[in-house]
């Protein structure tokens, strides 16, 4: 079912301007951009508590807002549910009171009912959710009792407790440390995937919420620059940011064919680059990290494409460890913890990047 | 290097330490020597005098319904203007504030010349029969007046200390303006509320120079206890000295309550983002 | 009041080291000397008028004022203020304070008679003293610790005598403030707040057109009687009897009549 939502809004904010169309069905969006992009405010324009100045935003073909009929429908009546990034749990309610205040305050719509329900009705419902949620026991607990999973959870049992037509979840994880995340995060897919809910994810970390996403859109300075499902975007990013967001060394260009192969000059440094893919103009260079081998002596071989320089960083867990190497235009290159070791690579150490011409992707780039 | 500056330590520790102290005796010289002149028993003797009980009720009750109308208009109004953006709330919180800085006998030339009767609104008035100057409602006004900063400023900081993210999930779970006021903003608020409030009636209790100019003074109907002091000590210093007496105790236990109100911890001020991280 | 507190002690044993300075400088009559006369806040017009002319005759002395309620004047002197004449508005006042040992016997020097007064436009259409007993007439009196309060009190118990009995009564339910001077009493009918005051004619007089004047019959005015005494602590004795003699004499008197003020009792 494409289409519930549909969002197609324009307003200015202090440090951008947000213009975003978005469309949204049954499925769990991933909104993803850097901090300061305009996620948030996307979001919040979706749950009327920003007004933005022209535009449209629908559900079901029922107007949430209209900038040129000027209707604009209070939050309170728009049937959103939201996580907060920092879960914003009302800390003089206990958890029951917390999950059951949705219930008892929502005014009763064509969904919930003819009533507004009681605050019995309300608790036995807030009551059964977190036995649903495996919190049960906290029912009495004040929210600055909780470790950060269980605030987690209980922020998303109340804003699924009155039943909303679309989920918005702004940063859901970007408050818990890695192993807590891992573990709510898995927790947290689950319970939405149960839901079955039109759902927006905002993160400034694809690696988030790449894996339960349906389909991707990436914010860029309060426009979506690229939108589909993951993988398009790590095969296509049609900008760096997108690369960068994808883990994907992208390097600008312009191709010009040179024999059988394609001949890219890099917009930076005097790099060339040869693909075994057809081009012509400006292009983007797309290297899987994974692709890119690493040597401390001049390589041989089939790898056509070289770029030496210093290593900058050296990051990663487990066993996948991604080495930045100071080059002209700089790249990022994925190792194995052995062969890290074996290399003998640390940070300064001067090394030499190489990567096959088949494994050169060339994207389209806006000139 | 250690010797000099050592000393130098100590005379600097030294002057801070007198700097206090002598601060402290400076205040509570006079407010000791309140209580230092008479003997206790005259002073309760004093106060069952028909003036100090007389000035005792009207001041309760004036000071008492001007909390009220504070109250009642202060919060909403405070609520209102801190949940506005700052710069076009700040030119109506620093008219709100403007009584702080008057002179309380320009505040009463201010309400005569409002609210008397050859005043601007004194036609009007006079048209549905109302005169304001010389009743209870006067000294009322003139309390609210000079006290209503001190609710209003208190009021502002504790609602603007509630996070907007609350008020904002409060209104998406479906609650209108009302309810996320009563069920979300005035829980949280409640204790600076409950601590300006405190100081609103301390300050009304202690008014003098614009109840004096807008209401008069009057004997049971309008002459508050510190008017009573100032009228009183013309007849007689103990009864004065009593009467005074009665104020600091009244007063000083108010702003004793407001302190604690202020230092009680409560919830509202950890907000669930600081619980989270706690466990990091 | 009339134990000496501790305060009154160090104020008096500063009051004794001034005079012994002071002493030698109004022995030299080249010398400059300011004399400051604790003065009834009635006397706020004539005094100042009094003070430029008692520097004309006696060059070198200058007089500054300090000017408030009678009662709060006995309270300063009582309480050490230093201060060389006191110029009150109640003979009785004069008394204590002479009883107290604080000042020198006080002399007679004027006396003031007390008038009602109405705003110009007399919203209550007062047109004698009797209309004051009609109910809902807003009047304000000082209040029954000052001397003009007091005097107010004893002409509405003399007009009983005119007006019938309960007339006092009645005037007195229609007190709405009990203001603690008469500048108090004078602005709030000024203001037209009040429908009427009590106040000395001398007020009413130099606020010109702002009030209109009700006359008492003189059969019922309570006389207020100025006393004025040099204080025993002045460092400016001399100089200060010398101000006092002005006062009583041939331009002192002509200037107070000036102000509306009348001639001493016994003279």
């Amino acid at each position: 079912m494409a289409g519930q939502l549909l969002v197609d809004i324009r307003h200015r904010l202090s440090r951008l301007s947000l213009r975003a169309r978005l469309e949204l069905g049954g499925e769990t969006l991933a909104l993803v951009g850097p901090s300061g992009a305009g996620k948030s405010s996307l979001l919040k324009a979706i749950a009327g508590l920003i007004r933005p100045e022209e535009g449209r935003i629908s559900f079901l073909g029922e107007q949430w807002f209209d900038g040129a009929s000027r209707i604009h429908v209070p939050p309170e009546r728009r049937e959103v549910g939201m996580v907060f990034q920092d879960l914003a749990l009302f800390p003089h309610l206990t958890v029951l009171d917390n999950v059951a205040y949705g219930v008892v305050a929502r005014r009763p719509t064509r969904l919930s009912g003819p009533r507004r329900s009681t605050r019995a009705e309300g608790r036995s419902r807030a009551a059964d959710l977190l036995e649903r949620f495996g919190i049960g026991h906290l029912a009495r607990a004040r929210p600055r009792s909780l470790s950060g999973g269980e605030a987690q959870r209980v922020a998303v049992a109340r804003a699924v407790a009155s039943e909303p037509v679309v989920l918005l979840l702004d940063e859901p994880l970007s408050a818990l440390d890695p192993q807590t995340k891992a573990r709510v995060s898995a927790d947290l897919w689950s319970h939405l995937k149960d839901l079955r809910l039109p759902t927006i994810v905002v993160s400034h970390d694809f690696a988030d919420v790449v894996g339960l996403a349906d389909r991707v859109a990436v914010m860029e300075d309060g426009h979506i620059v690229q939108a589909g499902n993951s993988h398009d975007l790590l095969e296509g990013p049609v900008t760096p940011f997108v690369a960068a967001l994808t883990g994907v060394n992208f390097f600008p260009g312009v191709a010009a064919p040179r024999d059988e192969l394609t001949e890219i000059r890099s917009t930076e440094g005097d790099a060339v680059f040869l693909s075994t893919e057809p081009a012509v103009g400006p292009v983007g260079v797309v290297v899987f990290p994974w692709e890119v081998a690493l040597s401390t002596l001049a390589p041989e071989g089939s790898a056509l494409n070289r770029l030496a320089g210093p290593v900058r960083r050296v990051s990663g867990v487990g066993n996948r460890i991604r080495i930045t190497v100071g080059s002209r235009p700089s790249v990022v290159a994925e190792l194995t913890d052995e062969s890290l070791h074996r290399l003998g690579i640390a940070p300064g150490v001067a090394v030499v990047a190489s990567w096959k011409a088949t494994g050169t992707r060339l994207v389209p780039r806006p000139g | 290097m250690r010797g000099p500056a050592g000393r130098i330590d100590r005379w600097v520790a030294f002057f801070f330490g007198l700097a206090v102290a002598a601060l402290l005796a400076f205040i509570l010289l006079p407010v000791v020597a309140i209580f230092a002149r008479v003997p206790p028993g005259t002073l309760v003797a004093q106060l069952h005098s028909r003036v100090a009980l007389d000035a005792l009720e009207v001041s309760l009750r004036a000071s008492l319904s001007a909390l009220a109308v504070i109250l009642l208009f202060g919060t909403p109004a405070a609520y209102a203007l801190a949940t506005r953006p700052r710069r076009h709330s700040a030119t109506l919180t620093t008219i709100l504030e403007l009584p702080l800085v008057l002179p309380p006998p320009v505040a009463g030339l201010g309400l005569l010349m409002a609210f008397g009767r050859e005043g601007l609104l004194g036609g009007p008035l006079r048209a549905v029969g109302v005169t304001i100057t010389f009743t209870q409602i006067a000294v009322v006004m003139a309390l609210v007046f000079v006290s209503l900063p001190f609710f209003v400023r208190q009021a502002i900081a504790s609602f603007q200390s509630v996070d907007p993210q609350l008020i904002a999930a409060s209104r998406i779970l479906g609650a209108g303006q009302a309810r996320t006021f009563f069920r979300v903003a005035l829980p949280l608020a409640r204790p600076g509320l409950s601590a300006g409030a405190a100081l609103a009636l301390a300050r009304s209790l202690g008014e003098f120079g614009a109840t004096l100019m807008f209401a008069g003074s009057l004997p049971g109907s309008t002459q508050t206890l510190p008017v009573a002091v100032f009228t009183e000590l013309a007849r007689d210093l103990d009864a004065a000295l009593a009467i005074a007496a009665l104020l600091v105790a009244i007063s000083a236990g108010l702003f004793v309550g407001f302190k604690l109100l202020l230092r009680e911890p409560h919830p509202s001020w950890l907000d669930s983002s600081s619980s989270t991280s706690a466990i990091v | 009041m009339r134990c000496l507190s501790s305060a009154a002690l160090v104020a008096a044993l500063l009051a004794v080291g001034a005079t012994a300075c002071g002493g030698a400088a109004s022995g030299s009559q080249d010398g400059l000397t300011t004399l400051t006369v604790l003065s009834a806040a009635s006397l706020d017009r004539v005094f100042p008028e009094m003070a430029t002319e008692f520097s004309k005759a006696h060059p070198g002395v200058t007089v500054r004022f300090s000017f408030a309620g009678t009662d709060a004047l006995v309270a300063q002197i009582e309480q050490g203020s230093p201060g060389d004449i006191f110029a009150g508005a109640s003979a009785k006042y004069g008394d204590q304070l002479f009883e107290e040992r604080f000042v020198d016997r006080p002399r007679a020097f004027a006396t003031n008679r007390l008038v009602v007064i109405v705003p110009p436009a007399n919203p209550a259409g007062i047109a004698s003293p009797e209309d004051l007993s009609k109910p809902g007439i807003k009047l304000v009196v000082g209040a029954e610790t000052v001397p003009a309060g007091i005097y107010t009190r004893k002409v509405l118990a003399n007009l009983d005598a005119l007006y019938g009995p309960s007339y006092s009564q009645a005037v007195l339910a229609n007190i709405v403030s009990d203001e603690d001077n008469v500048e108090g009493v004078l602005t709030k009918v000024r203001l037209g707040e009040a429908d009427a005051g009590f106040v000395y004619l001398t007020d009413a007089e130099a606020v010109g057109g702002a009030v209109r004047a009700v006359q008492l019959p003189s059969e019922a005015q309570a006389v207020a009687t100025y006393p004025i005494a040099v204080i025993r602590s002045s460092a400016h004795r001399a100089a200060a009897r010398r101000f006092e003699s002005f006062v009583l004499g041939p331009i002192g008197r002509r200037l107070l009549a000036d102000a509306g003020f009348g001639p001493p009792a016994a003279a």
